[in-house]
């Protein structure tokens, strides 16, 4: 009886970070999952206030506020603008990331750390500063006074993202690299393969994992942003929005907003990157968490 | 079948004040299985690195079969190597990780799975052509490694430590299997190691580096017999070679724990080099220190008294410790059936002085070397 008592509370105290890191996640997910629970709720709930919402709805309905969305707004257009602009941003950082993380890791020339480390710096300027010069050269090269100004508006952001989304992914990218044994790229040289087959046969499959975390990245900043469609888009019609901007318009006006509708629209829009999430969730751990690749 | 030769090459990274390999010469007869050995950093593995071809030649020649070939890439070279780290393709299966290099170089496929199905055979690795190398075992690992170096036939085999990886009884294991397969190839093999042993056991001829500079060259039994400085001395040999300073006069060398007299041959060496008076460098192996009464009346110029400061027992033999000056421990070796020693006990202990060695306190280098090299 007497030893049976510090050997309970010993299990206790072995367990104690258990605990303590379920508490904490189960917090966590709280935090997280209620916003989004909310969200998903008022989507299928037919009102027209924020305020008189509860979190079950009221007047429940599965589509009465999607019709509405494709009714009265050009939701497929925002849908498909955004996407289309999304995936090509994606395309184009990763090809260039992956490249440009090689190179960092691999090669030594002259310039290397000073390039490094002006993507280091460039970090430090908040994107949103840009946006006045970013649509000065817009309107320079012409862009606002084309006859297809929508369509070169949405290539030159585009560029801006895939701009953006080089810089820091870069560093992320060379270091993954640097994680592979360099044995490996000399082992394959020795065997007898060429730069580029090192590059394509050797590397590239091991940094699978990154490049798949990079593109993840790089696919959901044009879907979140606005401040940058929201500026440099200066087409009148509705047609013309991301996703982001057309959905902010929803609830802009405080008379004639419809939080339902816009959560419906959330709620679609979300869909996608929960998939491509859902797809690649192993390959995102294991880019995140896994570091060296052992022989 | 080829040959090689380095001729005075010297190798400084670029952000280093001192060479890494200094005036590097050796000549490689074909077949001929060379081992690099010396401490670590004494350059071995860039010398290494610069017949691979992974590292620039700063000065000097790399000729192979007759060609200089410094800017030569290493895929071009035509050599095969085993790395440290196995550095096998994790996403690759045990068979195309064999294959790769002849994949590589456009053989038909049917040729590469014929050549790896073989070797893997050799290798007893067939059971596992499927697995990736992370489903392997260290012993195993090593044994993809070694195939993807042997299922080709190149000019020479590479070999940068390949064995520090194992543990003591596969070590013992692969070291023959490295030396079976050079055999059958019969290509050069130049293998890199800071192990003695393997330098011993598996060379035909070793080079023996320090500090980038090479101390000796010559064949395990020369480099052992014959060594030409104290670093040769002690480097080669376990335990390492008793060396002490003493005094040399009149055919005897005294220090502070005995004082003996040197054999005939050597004292005519010794007193023709001018070394008669002077200080000098006992070096003596722990196997050439015995004790009992056979030795003591084969060398009874050189018995001497002594307390045992520790004593290991090997099985077969007994290392017994003494301090031959202080803070200086010689050891020796003595057979099974010679005399039981106990810690702290007296013992007379018999040095056998025809196989004594030699070294001039200033230089190091050794006397004996010189003498019967001139």
């Amino acid at each position: 009886m007497s030893k049976s008592k510090p050997l309970n509370r010993n299990i206790i105290t072995r367990n104690m970070g258990t605990i303590m890191s379920y508490t904490f996640l189960i917090v966590m997910a709280i935090i997280i999952i209620y916003p989004i629970l909310v969200t998903i709720m008022s989507a299928f709930n037919v009102s027209n206030s924020l305020y008189s919402t509860s979190f079950f709805p009221e007047n429940f309905s599965w589509t009465e506020n999607f019709i509405q969305l494709f009714n009265n707004t050009s939701y497929g257009s925002w849908y498909f603008n955004t996407f289309v602009l999304s995936i090509v941003t994606m395309i184009l950082s990763t090809v260039i990331v992956v490249i440009s993380g090689f190179v960092y890791s691999r090669y030594r020339y002259q310039s290397r750390k000073t390039a490094l480390m002006s993507l280091l710096l460039i970090q430090i300027v908040p994107s949103g500063s840009g946006l006045i010069a970013l649509y000065a050269m817009a309107s320079s090269i012409g862009i606002y006074s084309s006859e297809n100004s929508t369509f070169y508006t949405y290539i030159f952001m585009m560029l801006i993202y895939t701009a953006m989304g080089t810089t820091m992914n870069t560093i992320l990218m060379k270091g993954y690299y640097d994680s592979i044994p360099r044995d490996l790229d000399e082992s394959a040289k020795i065997d007898g393969a060429t730069e580029f087959q090192i590059f394509t046969e050797i590397l590239l499959p091991l940094v699978k994992p990154m490049i798949a975390v990079i593109a993840i990245f790089c696919f959901l900043v044009p879907i979140g942003d606005i401040i940058i469609p929201k500026f440099l888009i200066a087409s009148m019609s509705s047609d013309s929005k991301t996703l982001a901007v057309g959905l902010m318009g929803l609830i802009n006006n405080i008379k004639d907003s419809n939080y339902n509708v816009f959560a419906a629209g959330a709620v679609l829009a979300a869909i996608p990157p929960v998939l491509v999430f859902y797809k690649f969730q192993n390959y995102i751990v294991g880019g995140l968490t896994s570091g060296g690749v052992k022989g | 079948m080829s040959k090689i030769s380095l001729k005075n090459i010297n190798k400084k990274y670029p952000n280093s004040e001192h060479c890494s390999v200094r005036d590097f010469n050796l000549d490689i007869e074909e077949g001929e299985f060379i081992v690099l050995v010396g401490p670590s950093g004494c350059g071995k593995s860039t010398t290494l690195r610069m017949i691979a071809g992974l590292e620039d030649i700063t000065e000097g020649e790399f000729i192979l079969d007759g060609e200089v070939v410094n800017n030569v890439s290493s895929k071009d070279r035509d050599i095969a190597m085993v790395f440290q780290s196995y550095a096998l393709y994790p996403h690759m299966s045990v068979r195309e990780n064999i294959g790769y290099g002849l994949k590589l170089r456009n053989y038909p496929s049917s040729t590469v799975k014929k050549q790896v199905d073989s070797i893997s055979e050799d290798l007893f690795l067939t059971q596992y052509l499927e697995r990736k190398p992370k489903e392997l075992s260290g012993g195993q690992r090593q044994r993809v490694a070694l195939g993807r170096a042997m299922v080709r036939t190149p000019k020479l085999y590479l070999m940068d430590e390949p064995l520090s990886n194992l543990d003591a009884k596969l070590r013992t294991t692969t070291r023959t299997e490295i030396s079976r397969m050079h055999r059958n190839k019969g290509a050069i093999t130049i293998y890199v190691t800071h192990d003695q042993v393997e330098a011993m056991t598996m060379a035909d001829r070793i080079v023996l580096m320090s500090m980038g500079k090479i101390q000796q060259i010559g064949t395990p039994k020369e480099l052992f017999t014959n060594p030409k400085n104290c670093f040769v001395a002690t480097f080669i040999g376990m335990p390492s070679m008793n060396l002490i300073e003493g005094a040399y006069k009149k055919g005897k060398f005294s220090c502070p724990a005995f004082t003996i007299s040197v054999c005939d041959t050597d004292r005519i060496i010794l007193d023709e080099a001018g070394y008669d008076g002077k200080s000098i460098f006992l070096g003596a192996r722990s196997s050439s220190i015995r004790s009992g009464k056979k030795y003591e009346q084969t060398f009874p110029d050189s018995c001497f008294e002594t307390t045992a400061m520790n004593v290991e027992y090997l099985g077969d033999s007994v290392n017994v410790f003494f301090e031959a000056a202080p803070q200086n421990m010689f050891v020796g070796t003595l057979g099974t059936g010679e005399r039981e020693v106990d810690i702290d006990e007296k013992i007379t202990l018999v040095i056998d002085n025809t196989k004594l060695h030699f070294f001039d306190s200033e230089t190091e280098e050794s006397i004996k070397f010189n003498a019967t090299k001139t």
